[in-house]
């Protein structure tokens, strides 16, 4: 009698077993969850926090190569909007775009609490070096890999808020 | 002695049926939904051996935040790339490049087709992460580039 019940038990314990070395196993194969995302409308500030901008969209910055002949290629985002409801201080006073480090374009918040940004105020977009193949290592088809950082700064410089992206242009390979 | 037997062999079902309702149910991974307008290609200065390609719109998204990045290739060669970092998709219109994509228009015939110039294969790829990329081609022909030369005008 003893040795059924036992014999049972350690079928329920060895079935229970396997499963949780399946969670575990399939945990550990699942794919990476990306970054989170916060949808269609990009970052949005925290509106009810003192001292903090209303709002803080981007889109998706991207980078092109207009000429395969030429190592020359071209950062840009399709929008960019900050909005400082202008309530109480610090107040947003620039908006600027860093590529690797360096400054490429500061807005002033002079007339309005908003500043908007779109990919047709910069044409050409912000020029960079395409690089050569695989040189940022994300592949052959793919050249230098840059951080693009985009704050709105209030009158001090000082940023009310970040966002950062890799941003992989085109390999130069002519 | 047989009601033990059965004892057993009721523990060993609920065991079974156990371990096969809470197999873990992996969702499939989302593909990529993609919307593209057709390709063309402009020899936008008569006299210049370049042209053009450009299209209209291009935008790629997933339900899930599986979605990695879009790109444009021309002929294999990767021309545009935009990774989905604050959004969930990806929208491209066609001023959002510039004047287009260069290429070389090409002779006259050069691709087989009659009064036309070189002919490009434009891939259009949407990626998510755990899926296949969804992929679009198109051939797009170019204008032709007639090349002229002019002689100088010898005054007597």
């Amino acid at each position: 009698m003893r040795k059924f019940v036992f014999a049972g038990i350690l079928v329920l314990i060895f079935t229970g077993g396997m499963l949780m070395v399946d969670n575990l196993t399939s945990a550990q194969t699942a794919p990476p969850t990306p970054t989170p995302l916060t949808g269609s409308m990009g970052t949005q500030a925290d509106p009810i926090a003192p001292n903090s901008l209303t709002s803080f969209t981007v889109s998706n910055p991207y980078c092109y190569q207009p000429d395969p002949a030429v190592d020359k290629c071209s950062i840009n985002f399709r929008f960019v909007q900050a909005t400082d409801n202008q309530s109480s201080a610090p107040y947003m006073t620039w908006l600027a775009f860093t590529i690797s480090g360096k400054k490429r374009y500061n807005a002033t918040a002079f007339f309005e609490g908003t500043i908007t940004y779109s990919y047709d105020m910069v044409p050409n977009g912000l020029i960079v070096a395409c690089g050569s193949p695989n040189a940022g290592g994300a592949g052959n088809q793919y050249g230098n890999v840059y951080g693009v950082t985009i704050q709105p700064l209030d009158s001090s410089r000082n940023p009310m808020s970040t966002d950062i992206a890799n941003v992989t242009c085109p390999a130069f390979s002519p | 002695m047989r009601v033990m037997r059965t004892f057993l062999l009721v523990m060993i079902i609920l065991g079974l049926t156990q371990a096969l309702a809470y197999e873990p149910v992996h969702t499939a991974p989302q593909a990529v939904t993609m919307i593209v307008s057709n390709p063309y290609c402009v020899q936008d200065v008569e006299t210049a051996g370049s042209c053009l390609i450009n299209l209209r719109y291009f935008s790629a998204s997933t339900s899930d935040s599986s979605f990695s990045h879009i790109e444009i290739a021309i002929n294999g060669k990767v021309r545009a790339n935009m990774s989905g970092f604050f959004e969930n998709s990806a929208y491209l219109t066609g001023p959002m490049l510039g004047n287009g994509l260069k290429v070389a228009c090409g002779g006259k015939n050069i691709s087989g087709i009659p009064d036309m110039g070189r002919q490009y294969v434009v891939t259009l790829s949407g990626f998510a992460t755990g899926s296949s990329p969804v992929v679009d081609s198109a051939n797009v022909t170019c204008p032709y580039y007639q090349r002229k030369t002019y002689l100088p005008v010898l005054m007597k």
